[in-house]
């Protein structure tokens, strides 16, 4: 381990890689920021940049994006309550009081330094579960890789909002349905392809991304920009100050370390993600405090603050151990970073920690980087990046979809692109004004390839029978655990059922 | 019974599964590929078979909560925005001109083409930032891509 994080550190400092991990944090800020763009959509306009350097810098860089998204969502949580980011809607009930109270500039402060610790000690978990787990992983066949892929593909729909669990196995199957397009690998057989040649090579994932996230964002801000907040502007000319008391500090230190060591281990979950963290830290938080304290929550109170910034960052990080050691996303963000691994040929998974150290171990410490960069640069710099927010939106619309469109056609030189998305962005609007969601569609997409080549494995390896499902203890515990998780969701719709017959039954009688 | 957005959702998502169903059928098999445990059809008809379940099972259980809940009906007006959804389909279709205008006009002609018809749709009419927002980015991004990362841009074929 010793000599992985010398590697590690030898890359993440280079003066390159660190310039890069500076510029996606003030990128994924900046794109952070405007509500409605996530941090799929920003690591998805990064990607085109990344092809041109090497795998490491290249997930320095989207890393560095990643955090700088989250970072920027909840910003423009706290100063407009509009989060830009799911994962910063919790950070939104605490912070937009405070900065009505005239303390954006606390809130600004306290939520980056909550960031930063739950990031900084969610990396420190990682570098110990990370290559603990790679070496438990390496005796992993391809039936207990099946039986995983499966289970991060029904998680991510079981841990969706409530009453959205059909919808997202609709959209993993919609997802699983699109990677079926194009040659096989295992046979060569054209499928789904009706004679286009364009389509041999099946849908690249960045088209995918792009079109399903950038773009459709992009369309969806322009019809859904009068509903609220329009007339708010950002009041980054009257942030208050920056700085906390030491009672505050002191009143806000355990929660931090609370939400942390939670927000980790959610993120590790494959399916939950820096939302659910952050939700749940926040619920959590609440239902710990004094009665008085309650009261504060919703209001601007600190903790209610706190909670949330420290869960997601540290989920962010949590999510980073599933696709290091197993090659399996945890959620729609990783899905698309392991799409971009692919790309450069990197297989991510148990081996990786063994074939490329370099990109293993400079993602962990590049984390640390980037923490201190959000921390130290990022935040005096706020007021200024704030002014993005005053940027005219139909200029900003106009670059987003240019930037979009170019980034995939520049991969694949081929115009058929750019008509494929878009059509993909019309099917994500509809998508979208129907309620579905789109993580699910790309963690489908994205694994489809891995979960059809590893049951073929498993099928060839157990002569056609499907025992290895029952044989093999590990396939065994993750399909009983992917089952359970398949059932949670039915039960707590169940129980709400009874209890509301039974509100009925007491109201009628 | 009301068409809600869940129905309407599930019963598209129910016919497409249908004709995935059946187009999987048609995927073309090598001679003896029928006889193994796994094609290449395999796949594909796995997916169908569960989509179809689980939308059939989202429109059943839609019916079911809209018959349980018909008493607190409530309809849901929604404005809908003409002008923001003509702009929206206007860029649909600019952005299917620009993969024609692409290889044709050259990147820098339909870019900057591309760029201004954009920005006229979302409502800026001020001649001096249609030229400042499109012909600086457009020659910035040209001159990174092939002066800078050596990448290569169309010159298009109307010119050469």
């Amino acid at each position: 381990m010793g000599e992985g994080l010398l590697i590690g550190l030898e890359t993440a400092f280079s003066t390159q890689n660190i310039l890069f991990v500076i510029f996606g944090c003030f990128v994924g800020t900046f794109i952070g920021m405007l509500p409605g763009l996530g941090p799929i959509t920003a690591i998805a306009l990064m990607i085109p940049i990344t092809y041109g350097i090497d795998p490491s810098s290249g997930m320095i860089l989207m890393a560095g994006v990643y955090y700088g998204a989250i970072f920027g969502g909840s910003t423009s949580s706290i100063l407009i309550n509009a989060p830009g980011v799911a994962g910063t809607v919790a950070t939104s009930f605490d912070g937009y009081p405070m900065a009505c109270k005239g303390q954006a500039g606390k809130a600004l402060a306290l939520a980056a330094y909550s960031s930063f610790s739950g990031g900084t000690i969610a990396a420190i978990f990682l570098l110990v579960a990370a290559p603990a787990l790679s070496k438990v992983s390496l005796s992993f066949q391809s039936p207990d890789y099946f039986a995983l892929l499966f289970l991060g593909l029904t998680a991510v729909a079981a841990f969706s909002s409530k009453g959205n669990f059909l919808k997202s196995i609709m959209m993993t199957l919609f997802g699983l349905m699109l990677s079926t397009v194009g040659t096989d690998q295992a046979s060569g057989v054209e499928r789904f392809t009706f004679g286009q040649i364009d389509l041999l090579d099946g849908i690249s994932f960045l088209l995918i991304a792009m079109s399903m996230f950038a773009l459709s964002e992009a369309l969806m801000s322009i019809v859904s920009k009068d509903d609220k907040n329009e007339n708010n502007p950002p009041t980054s000319s009257n942030m208050g100050s920056l700085k906390l008391t030491k009672t505050e500090i002191k009143e806000v230190a355990p929660t931090v370390a609370r939400s942390s060591v939670l927000g980790f281990f959610v993120g590790v979950l494959p399916g939950a993600g820096a939302t659910i963290a952050s939700f749940l830290a926040y619920g959590l938080e609440r239902n710990l405090a004094s009665a008085k304290e309650k009261l504060k929550f919703g209001k601007g109170s600190l903790r209610g603050l706190a909670a949330p910034e420290t869960a997601n960052n540290a989920a962010c990080s949590g999510s980073f151990v599933p696709l290091l050691t197993l090659g399996i996303p945890g959620s729609g963000t990783t899905a698309v970073m392991l799409g971009a691994l692919m790309a450069y040929g990197i297989q991510p998974g148990p081996r990786l920690f063994i074939d490329n150290p370099e990109v293993f171990w400079s993602v962990i410490v590049s984390m640390y980087v980037g923490n201190i960069v959000l921390l130290f640069i990022n935040l005096p710099l706020i007021p200024y990046i704030a002014k993005a927010l005053d940027l005219p939106k139909q200029l900003l619309t106009v670059l987003i979809l240019f930037f979009s469109l170019i980034g995939v056609y520049l991969v694949s030189f081929n115009a058929f692109d750019i008509f494929m998305m878009a059509g993909f962005a019309i099917i994500a609007i509809g998508l979208r004004l129907l309620n579905f969601s789109m993580s699910p569609l790309i963690l489908g997409f994205i694994l489809g390839g891995m979960l059809e080549q590893n049951l073929r494995r498993s099928m060839t390896l157990y002569d056609g029978s499907v025992s290895f499902l029952w044989e093999r203890p590990i396939t065994l515990t993750i399909l009983v655990l992917t089952v359970l998780v398949l059932l949670m969701p039915l039960f707590s719709s169940l129980k709400k059922s009874k209890k509301t017959d039974d509100v009925r039954e007491v109201s009628e009688i | 019974m009301t068409i809600t957005k869940d129905k309407v959702g599930a019963l598209i998502f129910f016919i497409f599964s249908v004709s995935y169903g059946y187009y999987a059928y048609q995927i073309p098999l090598y001679p003896g590929e029928e006889y193994d445990v796994f094609t290449s059809q395999s796949m594909p008809k796995l997916y169908a078979l569960a989509a179809i379940i689980v939308s059939a099972l989202a429109i059943i259980l839609s019916i079911i909560s809209d018959l349980k809940s018909t008493e607190n009906e409530t309809k849901q007006t929604r404005v809908f925005n003409i002008k923001a959804w003509s702009q929206v389909a206007s860029l649909i279709a600019l952005m299917i001109f620009y993969g024609y205008t692409l290889e044709l006009l050259g990147f820098i002609s339909s870019t900057i083409l591309f760029l201004i018809i954009g920005y006229i749709i979302l409502g800026e009419r001020r001649p001096k930032i249609l030229i400042l927002a499109s012909v600086p980015v457009v020659i910035v991004f040209w001159a990174i891509m092939t002066q800078l990362l050596g990448i290569y841009l169309t010159t298009g074929d109307i010119w050469s």
